[in-house]
Order: structure tokens, then C-alpha cells, then sequence
């Protein structure tokens, strides 16, 4: 197993909580389609119901409670509608906007990007190739949008390359366009941090260019928001590159929505061998004071709930512990869902129970308050023992604090493991750098966003014959994990996958990733995760330090950082 | 998604420390060899309907930068679409067709492309002479930025800006009814050989804005757009001039030495602006005339058309006069079919500093600009 810094995991930010549902969104745009049937009242509440009807109604999808035929996330047809046409291709509607990128919709052109929600267009190829000559299939993103350089992401670079790669590999796009034309994949990023507009992006994304499969980089309220607003009327296929929690993996999603990431308990796994550990590191002739600070935000809550139930030191449970005054439970707010966390109450209860051991459930919000309790603690004393959460990895400010106070060894955290063999991420890393050379930020790390890409595009490549939808996405997705013929995202796979999974619709394939193998849960539509220790060394955040054995639930390994504190 | 928010906050922030360190040599540079005018060879002149702009007011971490526009209604500010957004300039070139030419190097990873258009508040405008210390108050403040859709400067470098007076512009400034507001061509594109007479603030060598026009420039080159079917010439919906206008001039006019109508704004340039060699490329109005149209609309104006030479065209929302009347002149309307493609690959332009210049505080508050 090779040691090397990389996270796939991306923490939350601070942002304003400003987004409000999009009530109305269904009833926008119901117009665009054919309707088969209108009796003004309401015929369907999700594309099953249309389904179930039979008949006409075979093909259709469910949009403002009606049964349309769907025209779902494509361009390049002028036809249908009524009076005269405003086009006939999405070259005239390109020329007639000034080389902007737009696609002719029934008759109708319509813009791909809109300012400022969603300023960018990926795959579009030089000069409009794909959207001049192609039949493109339009997705949906989510990514970082940076005012001053809306492309230039870690996410958006990530789905840049991927889609790049896929529309080379299919040799310009998936077949069975219209007019025999190919349909090249073309992707509309919109922002979905920094309190973004996500009323406006969704509405421009699920009604007006009608797209129906996204990979959403968003955070969960966010997340399930957009993903609800749309569901009723568009139903589009949701892959989020992050992490899953149980608010997400219970959402009623008919099976829409799939996350990269694992869940909290999932990942929950990997503390309580790393805690038994730390206590025989410690080798204190008292007992073990162990203090856990959990973030109120739905991943972290997730975690703490399963370590609160798993967690045991000296050889009691954190329940016998709590009884004893040897475990304390603090929650304080986290820079995810608020500017200004406070954890000032958090502080005062940490300085008076002085613990041996801090379990950090936390987001960013812990730096500060690792350094207020460092410079506030009794110093006559031995700091405490750091272990960290996930949200805290890869993070410069959390290497700077552990560095300048001298504890990094006294630091260790729980991450998700990194693949085994990691010859695929190698490669990828190595084509994404090289394909944004000029770029002078981290690349590495990021593989989560490329693998949700491909997972996406391979979806929508697998999905059953007839009109693009969601659900066909959905069904799509299902297809590249638990079969037995196994292939690797990247460029070299995608003209014979793609192949495969059009000529054989039944076949299911093992679809492994910069991630590893697709291990996902179909319940659920999370990703089963691996826990791994990582630490902080002088270059850095170590991954994989440690790694968790599936069978024993114990770890093994050295960590580098913290001499003597091998198993 | 906190790391790469701060990991682009530093690239962003690391990208503009490079330009401040680039500039001061060029600047330096220009001066030694005695430049006194952004429009090189141009005259002083302060034709009070051209405005400097000062965009990028008060964003953490970026200094303004400095262009030119030209009020073309009594409430509406005719510029460059990356005077008043966010841009990254660089190493990079443009395709024929008005794409950035993603099989070449670029640098930084992102020159050339367009961001966002700046919220209204980061954008000033001054009557001449131009503002006369970086915090001067403006004379105009920009209301709404209207654009055509771009993520590039090859493409579409044009924006409409409605403004209002301030109170310092009511006080100081001229009346608005009494500015000669130029006429539009919209109604026909350009022609080679065209004379125009250029416009712009720019900065002399010690850093001072002023206003300068230069007379009788020909249009060397003409980009494709619905009157003009050759492509290869120059960027599409562009027209091409050589030696004259520098940084600072940019969305900076040019107008018919014919009929005195406003043909387009400067863009960007080819080469050292300061060159014999260099090409300055200007972006045509009339290609974007549904644009114009439905712009001025929106702020209850009409364009004055050329050949218009009365007080049409106004205020509509105050029952102002005139507006859309006739065809105008078809000046330079010109229809090749069967046209050859392709003349050139693509158009490189290396850096491109300076499409505006940077604002930078100096003791004693006066205002100081440095060629970027």
C-alpha cells in the first residue's frame, strides 16, 4: 500500500443559508411538451404513475402532475410547437445569438448558460463542435463557480476531464441522435456554494433545458431541496460526488439519487479500534477522560450517534464512562451551517473537564477552538490526544495549527481509505494535470468528482431504450456494479463499455473507479466506505496511515507521524 | 467545498500579484520611450458623452482597472464586456471563430476567459478629465450591466451599462440634454479601409488619465457577422485597426470619420500595442443590434441611428422623441457569398496586459495609474 496525500473527501463550507424550496418549479414549464392527455386535473405525481397508465402513456414522464412525452435534456430538433419556428438547428440559434452556446428546443432556442447562476458549459468541444454538428445530451452540475474564473474548479476540472474523455472515447457522442446524428454529452455548471441561488439554477437546469441526470456537489439541506423541488415534475437522475447521511439516504427518491462518498456510520467505523489504540499509546495510570465535540450538521451528527453507541474505553462503554465523569458530549455549530460558529460554551466545558483524548466530529469550526483551548489549557500538563474527523482532513489551516503547536504527534484522524491498487488514480491524476498544466492550485485528491462524472455518463450510456429520463438514469446506474465482467473508468474503457452496454441491455458490468470498486448500496444509494487513519507529518496530511480490516474491525499499520503507536 | 474555495481565492489572489509585479516594468518601459498618450499619436480632447470607467471598485483583493465608455443615451454607457467583469489576461490565443483556442497553451490556466459581470456597485464612471485621485467620487454610478453571453473575450466584448447621475455629476458634470449623443450604427457593418476617428482615456507617462482622439484611422481588417461573410480576417462581429489605441482605451469608441456614427469598442490587441506592428481589434455594434435594442428598451431609451442628425431617438419612458426612424445610412453593408474560410487558424495574443489599467494608491491621494 503506498502512502501518499489525497482526499476524496470534501468538507463543507461556510455559507448563508439563503436557498428557498422552489414550490412552483413543476409549473412552469409544462407547456415545452407534448401532452397527451389533459384533463386538468392531476394525472401523476412521479414518472411510475405515467408508466403504470400503459398504453400512450408507456413512454411518458411526469411533469406538474400531467403525463408528457418527454423531450428531456436534449437539443438539436426544431420541430413541434405551434406557429412559426425560431429554429430548425441549434446552429441557427449559436449564429443568431452571437456564437453563444444555445440549443434549438422545439422550435425554440434556448440558452445554456445563465448568468450568474450557471456561467459555464462543459464539453461543448472547440468552436461549439458538439453543439453545432452533435445531438447533445444536456446534464446538469454543481460545482465551486469562482466569479473571477467560473471553470476553473476542482470539481469543474474534474467533470471537464471526464466528459472530455468520454465524448473522445465514444468517438463524439453516444449513438441514436436524431437524424442518425451522435449525442455527445454537454454539461451546464451552475454554483452551489457561497450561498448560491439554487431557486434560479434548478429552475434554469430541470425546467428550462430540461435536463434529467446531475452530479450535484452540494451540501445536504441543499442537496434536498433541489433534488425534492425537481423531483415531481422532472425526476432527473441526482450523483453526488460527496458524502452520504442518513437525512440523504432517506430521502424518498424512487431510486434517483446515488452519492460517492460513504455514510457517516460507515466511515464511524474506523474510531473506536483507533480509540482503543490511542488508550494503550497512552498508557495512562489513570483512567481515560475522552471528550467528543460533534458539529451540528447531518454527517457529523450521523458519526457521533454511531460512535456515541460504539465508542469504549476503559473497557466501559461511553455510556458507563459518561456515568463516571469520564466522557463528556459537546456540540457546538459548524462552520457548514453557520458564518459564525460559536463554540465558546464548548471551550469553558473542555477547559474545566480537561480531557485526555478529544474526539473531534467536527468541521472547520474546530480549528479555532483547538487553538483557543491549546493556549488557554493548564500547559503544566500533557495536551491532550487529537482525533479527527473527515471534514478536517487535507485542510491547510488544520496542518498549520497541529504543526505550530507541536502536535502532530499527538494527532491522528479518520478519512476515507484510499483505492488499494492505486494505479488508476495515478493515471487520472496524471491526465487531469497534464490537461490543466497551467493551473496552480492542488489537483490531487479530488478523484471523487471525476468518478461521479463517469459514474454519470455511464448511466446515462446504460440506460434502457426509448426517452432519455431519470429513471432511466436511475436504472442505468444500476447496471455498473455487481456484474462480472469488470472495467475501469478512464478513456481506455469507454468505446467498449459503452458498446456493451448498448448491445446488451440486460448486462450488468463491475465498473471500478479512481475510488475502487464500485461497492455501492442500491437501498440506499451510498457507496460502502472504508475508514482509514491518517496523520500529519511535516510535508503534510498522511492518508491511509492505518487501514481498517473489514473482518477484524481492528487496524493495522504505523503511522509515521506518531512513533510507537503501532497495534 | 471549503478547500477549493480558499485554494481559488489564492490562485485568484496570487494572479494579480503577478500582474502588479509585470506592470511597473512595462509601465517603466513606456515611459522611457517618451508615450504620453494611451491613443498613441492622439490629441487631448474631452468630449464630455466619453467617460472613463473604473471597474472592479472596492472587491477584496483586486485593483480597479481603468477603460473608456461612451454615453449613447443620456442614461446608458456603451463599453467593453471585460471592463466591466471579471478577466483574466494572458497568454492566449482566439480561434477564427470566436472560441479560445483550447489546442494552445494558455497562461495563466484560465486567459482569455470572461468571469462574471461586477455588481453594479464596483463600477464608476467620470466626465472628462476622468476621476482626479484613485477614491475620487464617481460622476455616474452604474445601475445595471447588460451583456451579451461570453465566458471569453474572443467573442462578444461588448456591454451596455445604465446609469444615473450622482450627486457630485449633477453638480459638476454637463447637462445631459446638451451631450452629443453619438449615433449608433446598427443598421450595417463596416467596411476595410473605412477611416475612424478613435477615443479614449488612457494614462501619460506619469500616470495621469486624459482623454485623447486620434483622426483617420483605416479599418485594416474586417471579422465575419451577418454583413460581412469572410471569416478569417479578424475575430467575428470585430473589425480590425492598427496602431493607436493602448491599454486604457478599452470600450473606448470608434467612430465614422464619415458619418460620425459609433461603429464599436476596443477590445483587445495583437502584439505591443505601442508597436507599428500591433493590431487592435474593435467589436462592431451593428452585429449586436437585437441586443442594443432590446438594452436600450429596457431602460426606456431608443438609439439615435446614423443619418439620424436631429434630436431623434430619447426617452421613451418620457415620451421622448423619435428613436427606431428609417434605415439609417447603409454604411458599410456588405454581403459576400461563397466566401473563403479559414485564413488564419486562430489569432494569438500574447499578453494581453492592459485592457484597462490598474489604479494604485500612492501617499498624498493622488490618483496614480501603471500600465497592466
Amino acid at each position: 500500500m503506498r502512502l501518499r496525500p489525497r482526499s476524496r473527501f470534501v468538507p463543507g463550507r461556510s455559507f448563508d443559508r439563503t436557498f428557498v424550496v422552489a414550490s412552483l418549479l413543476g409549473l412552469a414549464y409544462a407547456s415545452g411538451c407534448s401532452l397527451l392527455y389533459d384533463l386538468g386535473t392531476s394525472q401523476c405525481e412521479t414518472d411510475t404513475d405515467c408508466r403504470l397508465k400503459g398504453g400512450a402513456f408507456k413512454d411518458t414522464v411526469c411533469e406538474a402532475n400531467l403525463c408528457v412525452s418527454p423531450d428531456s435534456g436534449t437539443g438539436g430538433q426544431g420541430q413541434g410547437g405551434e406557429g412559426p419556428s425560431e429554429c430548425a438547428t441549434n446552429a441557427e440559434c449559436i449564429d443568431k445569438n452571437f456564437g453563444s452556446p444555445y440549443i434549438c428546443r422545439s422550435g425554440s432556442c434556448v440558452a445554456l448558460t445563465q448568468t450568474p447562476e450557471c456561467p459555464v458549459v462543459l464539453g461543448a468541444g472547440q468552436d461549439l463542435k458538439n453543439l453545432r454538428s452533435g445531438d447533445p445530451i444536456v446534464i446538469g452540475a454543481y460545482s465551486y463557480v469562482d466569479p473571477l474564473a467560473p471553470r476553473l474548479s476542482v470539481p469543474t476540472l474534474n467533470y471537464e476531464l471526464a466528459i472530455d474523455e468520454f465524448n473522445e472515447g465514444t468517438r463524439g457522442g453516444l449513438p441514436g441522435g436524431a437524424g442518425g446524428k451522435l449525442r455527445p454529452i454537454v454539461a451546464v455548471v451552475c454554483s452551489g456554494t457561497n450561498a448560491p441561488d439554487l431557486e434560479v439554477s434548478s429552475e434554469h437546469l430541470y425546467e428550462n433545458l430540461r435536463v434529467v441526470a446531475s452530479i450535484a456537489s452540494l451540501h445536504t439541506s441543499d442537496l434536498v431541496a433541489t433534488f425534492s423541488a425537481q423531483k415531481a415534475s422532472r425526476g432527473a437522475f441526482f450523483m453526488s460526488p460527496l458524502e452520504a447521511d442518513s437525512t440523504l439516504t432517506s430521502l424518498e427518491d424512487d431510486g434517483l439519487l446515488w452519492h460517492l462518498l460513504a455514510s457517516g456510520p460507515d466511515l464511524a467505523r474506523g474510531f473506536p479500534p483507533l480509540l482503543a489504540q490511542t488508550e494503550r499509546f497512552l498508557d495512562r495510570s489513570k483512567k481515560l477522560k475522552v471528550a467528543m465535540i460533534e458539529a451540528r450538521t447531518p454527517f457529523l451528527s450521523d458519526m457521533a450517534n454511531a460512535l456515541y453507541s460504539s465508542l469504549k474505553w476503559n473497557d466501559k462503554t461511553a455510556v458507563q464512562n459518561e456515568r463516571e465523569g469520564l466522557f463528556l458530549r459537546l456540540r457546538t455549530e459548524s462552520s457548514i451551517e453557520t458564518a459564525s460558529p460559536d463554540t465558546s460554551e464548548a471551550l469553558l466545558e473542555l477547559l474545566e473537564f480537561e480531557p485526555d483524548v478529544i474526539v473531534a466530529v467536527s468541521s472547520s469550526e474546530f480549528v479555532s477552538l483547538m487553538l483557543d483551548y491549546e493556549a488557554q489549557r493548564d500547559g503544566s500538563k500533557e495536551p491532550p490526544f487529537y482525533l479527527l474527523s473527515p471534514y478536517l482532513f487535507g485542510r491547510h489551516d488544520v496542518k498549520e495549527t497541529v504543526s505550530g503547536l507541536g502536535l502532530r504527534e499527538h494527532t491522528l484522524g479518520v478519512n476515507f481509505a484510499a483505492a488499494e491498487d492505486s494505479t488508476l488514480y495515478d493515471a487520472y491524476l496524471s491526465r487531469l494535470m497534464r490537461a490543466n498544466k497551467a493551473v496552480d492550485f492542488d489537483l490531487s485528491g479530488s478523484e471523487n468528482f471525476y468518478d461521479a462524472a463517469y459514474y454519470t455518463l455511464y448511466s446515462i450510456a446504460a440506460a434502457s431504450a426509448g426517452p432519455l429520463t431519470g429513471a432511466r438514469v436511475a436504472q442505468g446506474m444500476q447496471r455498473l456494479f455487481g456484474g462480472e465482467r469488470s472495467y475501469e473508468i478512464g478513456p481506455s474503457d469507454v468505446g467498449e463499455l459503452v458498446a456493451l452496454l448498448r448491445k446488451e441491455p440486460e448486462t450488468r458490468v463491475n465498473l471500478s473507479g479512481t475510488m475502487g470498486p464500485a461497492n455501492f448500496d442500491a437501498e440506499t444509494g451510498a457507496r460502502r466506505g472504508q475508514p482509514s487513519v491518517f496523520c500529519i507529518d511535516s510535508s503534510g496530511f498522511v492518508q491511509n496511515a492505518m487501514t481498517y480490516d473489514e473482518k477484524t474491525g481492528q487496524l493495522s499499520g504505523s503511522p509515521p507521524c506518531v512513533p510507537g503507536f503501532a497495534p | 467545498m471549503m478547500p477549493f474555495a480558499f485554494r481559488d481565492l489564492g490562485r485568484a489572489l496570487s494572479l494579480f500579484a503577478l500582474l502588479g509585479l509585470i506592470e511597473p516594468k512595462r509601465a517603466a518601459a513606456e515611459a522611457a520611450r517618451g508615450k504620453s498618450s494611451a491613443i498613441l499619436d492622439g490629441s487631448p480632447s474631452a468630449r464630455p458623452e466619453i467617460v472613463a470607467v473604473i471597474a472592479g471598485v472596492g472587491i477584496s483583493g483586486m485593483d480597479p482597472r481603468a477603460c473608456t465608455g461612451t454615453l449613447v443615451a443620456k442614461n446608458l454607457v456603451l463599453t467593453a464586456r471585460h471592463c466591466v467583469s471579471y478577466f483574466t489576461e494572458g497568454d492566449f490565443a482566439c480561434t477564427v471563430q470566436g472560441d479560445i483556442d483550447k489546442a494552445r497553451p494558455r497562461k495563466p490556466a484560465n486567459a482569455g476567459e470572461v468571469g462574471l459581470p461586477y455588481a453594479p456597485e464596483h463600477i464608476q464612471f467620470y466626465f472628462p478629465p476622468g476621476p482626479d485621485r484613485d477614491d475620487a467620487p464617481p460622476d455616474l454610478i452604474a445601475l445595471r450591466v447588460f451583456a451579451p453571453e461570453t465566458s471569453t473575450i474572443c467573442r462578444n466584448d461588448i456591454a451596455l451599462v445604465e446609469v444615473a447621475l450622482s450627486d457630485l455629476g449633477r453638480e459638476r458634470g454637463p447637462e445631459l440634454s446638451e451631450l452629443e449623443i453619438p449615433t449608433l450604427r446598427l443598421r450595417g457593418g463596416v467596411l476595410q479601409g473605412e477611416e475612424v476617428r478613435i477615443v479614449g482615456y488612457g494614462a501619460d507617462a506619469h500616470g495621469l488619465n486624459q482623454q485623447a482622439e486620434l483622426s483617420g484611422t483605416p479599418i485594416l481588417a474586417v471579422g465575419e457577422s451577418e454583413y460581412y461573410e469572410i471569416a478569417g480576417q479578424a475575430l467575428p462581429r470585430t473589425f480590425v485597426l492598427g496602431r493607436g489605441p493602448c491599454p486604457g482605451d478599452s470600450g473606448g469608441p470608434a467612430f465614422s470619420e464619415e458619418t460620425g456614427a459609433l461603429l464599436g469598442v476596443y477590445s483587445l490587441f495583437r502584439g505591443r500595442c505601442s508597436s507599428e506592428e500591433a493590431r487592435n481589434f474593435y467589436t462592431q455594434v451593428a452585429p449586436f443590434r437585437s441586443f442594443v435594442e432590446e438594452t436600450f428598451r429596457n431602460v426606456g431609451q431608443t438609439p439615435r441611428l446614423e443619418g439620424q442628425d436631429g434630436g431623434e431617438g430619447g426617452d421613451t419612458s418620457l415620451g421622448g422623441e423619435g428613436g427606431m426612424v428609417g434605415e439609417g445610412s447603409r454604411m458599410g453593408g456588405c454581403s459576400i457569398s461563397n466566401s473563403p474560410r479559414g485564413l488564419y487558424g486562430s489569432f494569438v495574443f500574447v499578453m494581453i496586459w492592459g485592457l484597462a489599467w490598474v489604479f494604485r494608491r500612492r501617499p498624498g491621494g493622488r490618483m496614480d495609474v501603471e500600465r497592466s
